[in-house]
């Protein structure tokens, strides 16, 4: 069943520019807040505040996986473009976060364990999901035919999101089995607020970058289908 | 009597991935040679110490078992891609999933004919000793197995009909197998250390849940993902 | 140790613009290609809201 192209008419209207500045000033208000009212703590000094970046990048990774898990099922049931196009677009911001989450995550772990990089649970399990997400645009980079991109993406997308939690609880019993957790995953009380403000700020950025690259698929894959009409109509 | 049909499908499938891969018998045997290689230079790599190698022996055999497994699992969908039989298989009558159910029991045969003969190697060049609860690490080597070729011949399916197959099956397999991984190679140094802290039996839970999940999702996703 | 703490801290809320700027200008020069693209395919066939 061939999937339905959108008509010239469906062509996107442009993501608001208001928007992203209102996304990213709440992210610079919230990053101000929790650095300037979150205390020292002991000899780590400031190093918490890291976390006011590296948690809610991770918090992001996750739920943009779950936007990639939610479309590209729907894209199986309803076989729309849009649906792939919209997963598609939640797995190139999500590979960013994540990306950003594991150098975040190196960054603290350097002064707090002294070494770049540990086998630590969340740290090995973010870095296992990365390779997931970048097996999903590898293929679809791989894979020329729109509609068959489509579905195998989608296939793809779902089966790597299924494994998330799977991959999250084998690494960290792999961890804990033989040495306690040794990252401090419960933050002081003192921190929640800034954590969360700061959270929702990043938040508004990745819906705006989501949007946004959804957008931009849009009107790439309408300017294909034009071509493509071009092809058929020029014989 | 459906089922009857579709199960003669199945055997079918199988039958012929198999005839097709023991009279190109160059092909299992290639494979197999692979495995046991691959065990070598990791036995030269990590070794000579024999305590460090008894220690590696459980994680060389599983790696050694899914590097090689890569190329069966793409081997198993050439001969069709090769004369473009996948389209006329497509066009027979008859329910999709068994073309999968096929292609999954042709695999199975052929990795766990591989991997006896790597964890014999394994045994021997390793310096492993067997333990008196040894059926234990059979079933934790059959759950660990059943999971790779689910997971494998389903992505197989797709990247074997793309542009870069070689790397491709190995991007997206190989974090997927991360749980069976770790499960497969934790129970089984569990066991054979004598699982004082009877770790293995959670981990084999794990990997029978995989399994069983799994098994539904790729079924349901192949049904997507075969159309030519 | 706190001292040297802060290197690591400016560098992390570094890392974190640098890619969230990097990410907003990729997107911003790719928009404007693909609608220059469309434009020059189906020249004024389209609607924007």
């Amino acid at each position: 069943m061939p999937a339905t192209p959108p008509s010239p008419h469906s062509y996107p209207p442009r993501t608001s520019v208001w928007f992203a500045f209102v996304s990213f000033g709440a992210v610079i208000a919230a990053q101000t807040h929790a650095i300037l009212t979150s205390p020292a703590e002991g000899d780590m000094g400031h190093l918490q505040k890291i976390m006011y970046v590296h948690v809610p990048a991770a918090w992001m990774t996750f739920l943009a996986f779950f936007v990639v898990l939610v479309f590209s099922a729907r894209y199986l049931w309803k076989r729309n473009e849009n649906d792939d196009l919209l997963a598609a677009s939640a797995a190139e911001v999500g590979a960013l976060f994540n990306g950003l989450t594991l150098m975040l995550g190196m960054i603290w772990g350097r002064p707090a364990w002294g070494v770049w990089w540990v086998w630590d649970a969340r740290l090995t399990s973010t870095l296992v999901l990365f390779l997931i997400f970048v097996g999903y645009l590898a293929l679809r980079a791989f894979v020329d035919d729109a509609e068959q991109k489509a579905r195998w993406s989608a296939a793809v997308g779902a089966i790597g999101a299924i494994n998330v939690p799977i991959v999250y609880m084998s690494v960290t019993w792999w961890r804990t089995l033989h040495q306690p957790p040794s990252s401090p995953a419960t933050l002081d009380p003192a921190y929640t607020m800034g954590l969360r403000l700061n959270a929702i700020a990043l938040l508004l950025v990745m819906i705006h970058f989501i949007r946004k690259r959804y957008e931009i698929a849009r009107v790439e894959r309408a300017a294909e289908h034009v071509a493509e009409a071009a092809a058929m109509g020029g014989r | 009597m459906a089922w009857r049909d579709d199960w003669r499908r199945v055997r079918a499938i199988a039958r012929k991935d198999l005839t097709t891969e023991l009279r190109a018998k160059v092909g299992f045997n290639s494979v197999v040679a692979l495995g046991v290689t691959i065990l070598i230079l990791l036995g030269l790599a990590l070794g000579p110490d024999a305590q460090a190698l008894r220690n590696a022996a459980v994680g060389a055999v599983w790696l050694a078992t899914l590097f090689s497994g890569v190329l069966a699992f793409n081997r198993s969908f050439q001969v069709e891609i090769e004369t473009g039989a996948l389209e006329q298989l497509l066009q027979y009558p008859g329910p999709r999933w068994t073309i999968f159910a096929g292609k999954l029991l042709g695999n199975l045969l052929f990795v766990t004919l591989m991997v006896a003969i790597v964890v014999a190697a394994g045994i021997v060049l390793f310096g492993v000793r067997i333990p008196a609860g040894w059926p234990a690490l059979l079933g934790v080597l059959a759950l660990g197995i059943v999971g790779l070729v689910l997971l494998g011949t389903f992505y197989a399916s797709m990247a074997s009909r793309s542009r870069a197959r070689e790397v491709l099956l190995p991007l997206l397999l190989f974090p997927m197998l991360v749980p069976v991984l770790l499960a497969a190679t934790t129970a089984s140094k569990a066991l054979l250390g004598a699982d004082l802290m009877h770790e293995a039996g959670a981990w084999i839970r794990l990997l029978a849940v995989y399994d069983v999940v799994f098994f539904i999702a790729t079924f349901i996703a192949f049904e997507h993902v075969i159309e030519a | 140790m706190i001292e040297s703490n802060q290197t690591f801290i400016i560098a992390a809320y570094a890392v974190t613009w640098g890619a969230m700027l990097a990410y907003l200008v990729y997107l911003l020069r790719r928009g404007r290609r693909a609608r220059a693209e469309y434009e020059r395919m189906a020249p004024g066939d389209r609607n924007t809201a």
